[in-house]
């Protein structure tokens, strides 16, 4: 018996391990919202709320993101070799799961952010976001998707890296860990804390505003394709262990 | 179906797996593949199934290279002992769920008809199943994929010996009803000889014989009768074994006898029967053995 050979592309659009990762997604950024707005309702109780709850679970989501690209790379990419499929094929679904899942992370992301708004102005709550954003408030949807969705694209493409990594040598790979951080600072004008590198940037050359997006897209562009290219070069010739 | 490895060489280190293997394997037929601990048969298969890019020489398959080959690849199922097309914390049905997207010719009613023959648990994560179950869940994940080369690699080690004689039934069974390419890599030969029509042995990486199984056993012969008889016949012949009860001995003697010695051996009232495949595999593959 012989599978009919055809010229066409090898690969298809990963509409299985896409669906997979973005219910898991919808199901944890669910359980974010809910719990967020509870225990911001809860400590109300006790305090007046000077913060934004969200804004929390937000600092915790690039974690998240990172860590679903990093498992999609560990697991998902052997699980495709050993069914029969090249690690080129593979990372090309990867690469397209990797490229809408930050912006879906990032609507997801952004109705948190709306969804706090509508919450803290029915409830009288005054908590406030940072001010280091690119949006100045909850209901700026446009800057928030693009703040997130580039954020979210660096550091999908690290975890990746990272987690083809790890696979690839579970000794080794977490030296990996080393060129991620620094890809993710390099990038760190979509990240709200205020990195050294980018204050020492800022101080040397005050008119690198880090908050322009004419800077941070291409710095966290750069960041990705460096990142995306690493991980490449990991997979490329990874070998399947033996459990 | 036909499988070429020139000079094939893998390195891991200072260990050579494989040396310089060259290996032709043709047709739709039942191949095994044996060598001891260390041999390099894992390493082999994995090669042939583009797991690992070999670190020289090359395999090509109907011709293609295989490696990253995705026409190629995809015509491919290496099952391993743990059967690892999917992690250990997932569920058996994650497993047949990604087999059926990857697999071109996946046969899902045979993949449930092989789990629910080795009462495997499909809602189960596989780091929960028993060594014997993961294993019927590679078999099933081998088998239902349908691939025109189907490699198992001591998948069947942890099922008990009723549930293995099923597998051998199940593999029959399938290679008469979907003729393709089968290598099973085993230590248990006694049991699985049977099935093999081709046999490859392979020693520190090296090809050392392969043959049709007939062919093969035919090298040898056991010889069996009076202790006296025995000891005359096999007397300047190349001894494997030797094994006795009372006044009654058995020999297993190497290389081919000629017609002449066959009838010689038969008036002196001594039987003749072909050696296991098990004692021959054995005396080659022990570290002083000749080839």
């Amino acid at each position: 018996m012989q599978a009919v050979r055809s010229q066409e592309r090898t690969w298809r659009f990963p509409g299985m391990v896409l669906k997979g990762q973005l219910e898991f997604a919808l199901i944890i950024w669910a359980l974010a919202a809910v719990f967020t707005n509870v225990t911001v309702a809860v400590v109300a109780n006790f305090t007046s709320i000077r913060i934004s709850a969200w804004e929390i679970a937000a600092g915790v989501a690039p974690w998240f993101v990172a860590f679903m690209s990093g498992w999609v790379t560990f697991v998902l990419i052997p699980m495709f070799i050993a069914n029969g499929r090249t690690r080129r094929d593979a990372f090309i679904e990867w690469a397209i799961v990797a490229a809408i899942y930050p912006i879906v992370a990032a609507i997801l992301t952004a109705i948190g952010y709306v969804i706090e708004h509508v919450v803290y102005e029915v409830a009288g709550w005054n908590g406030q976001i940072d001010d280091n954003h690119w949006f100045g408030s909850r209901t700026d949807v446009g800057m928030i998707l693009l703040e997130f969705s580039f954020m979210f694209l660096v550091w999908t493409m690290v975890g990746g890296f990272v987690g083809a990594a790890l696979y690839r040598s579970p000794d080794l790979g977490w030296f990996s860990i080393l060129p991620g951080t620094i890809l993710i600072l390099l990038s760190g004008s979509l990240d709200r804390s205020e990195f050294w590198l980018f204050g020492f940037v800022r101080r040397a050359v005050p008119e690198f505003n880090v908050t322009s997006l004419g800077v941070a897209i291409p710095l966290a562009l750069v960041g990705a394709a460096v990142a995306f290219a690493l991980a490449w070069w990991v997979v490329r010739d990874m070998p399947l262990r033996n459990r | 179906m036909r499988i070429e490895t020139r000079q094939l060489t893998q390195q891991f280190g200072e260990t050579t797996a494989l040396d310089s293997l060259d290996l032709t394997l043709e047709g739709n037929k039942i191949i095994g593949l044996l060598g001891r601990n260390g041999s390099g048969k894992t390493t082999l298969l994995s090669i042939l199934a583009g797991f690992r890019k070999p670190t020289a020489g090359e395999v090509l398959v109907n011709g293609e290279p295989v490696f990253e080959n995705a026409h190629v690849v995809r015509d491919i199922a290496l099952i391993r002992e743990g059967g690892d097309t999917v992690e250990e914390s997932e569920k058996v049905s994650e497993a047949l769920r990604f087999a059926e997207y990857l697999r071109p010719n996946w046969d899902k009613e045979l993949a449930g008809q092989i789990l629910e023959r080795f009462e495997v648990p499909v809602k189960s994560k596989l780091d929960q199943l028993s060594r014997g179950k993961r294993s019927a869940v590679g078999i099933a994940l081998g088998l239902a994929a349908r691939a025109p080369l189907t490699m198992f690699d001591e998948t069947y080690l942890g099922l008990d010996a009723p549930s293995r004689y099923v597998f051998y039934d199940l593999v029959l069974q399938d290679f008469m009803e979907h003729p393709r390419m089968f290598i099973l890599s085993t230590h248990l030969i006694e049991e699985v000889s049977r099935i093999f029509e081709e046999v490859a042995i392979i020693d520190h990486g090296k090809l050392l014989i392969h043959d049709e199984s007939d062919a093969l056993l035919a090298r040898g012969v056991a010889i069996t009768g009076p202790q006296d008889a025995v000891d005359a016949f096999i007397t300047g012949r190349t001894v494997i074994g030797e094994r006795q009860l009372g006044r009654t001995k058995s020999a297993m003697l190497y290389g081919m006898l000629q017609n002449g010695e066959r009838d010689e051996a038969a008036r002196a009232g001594l039987d003749l029967e072909p050696l296991d495949l098990q004692d021959l595999f054995v005396y080659l593959t022990e570290p002083k053995g000749g080839n």
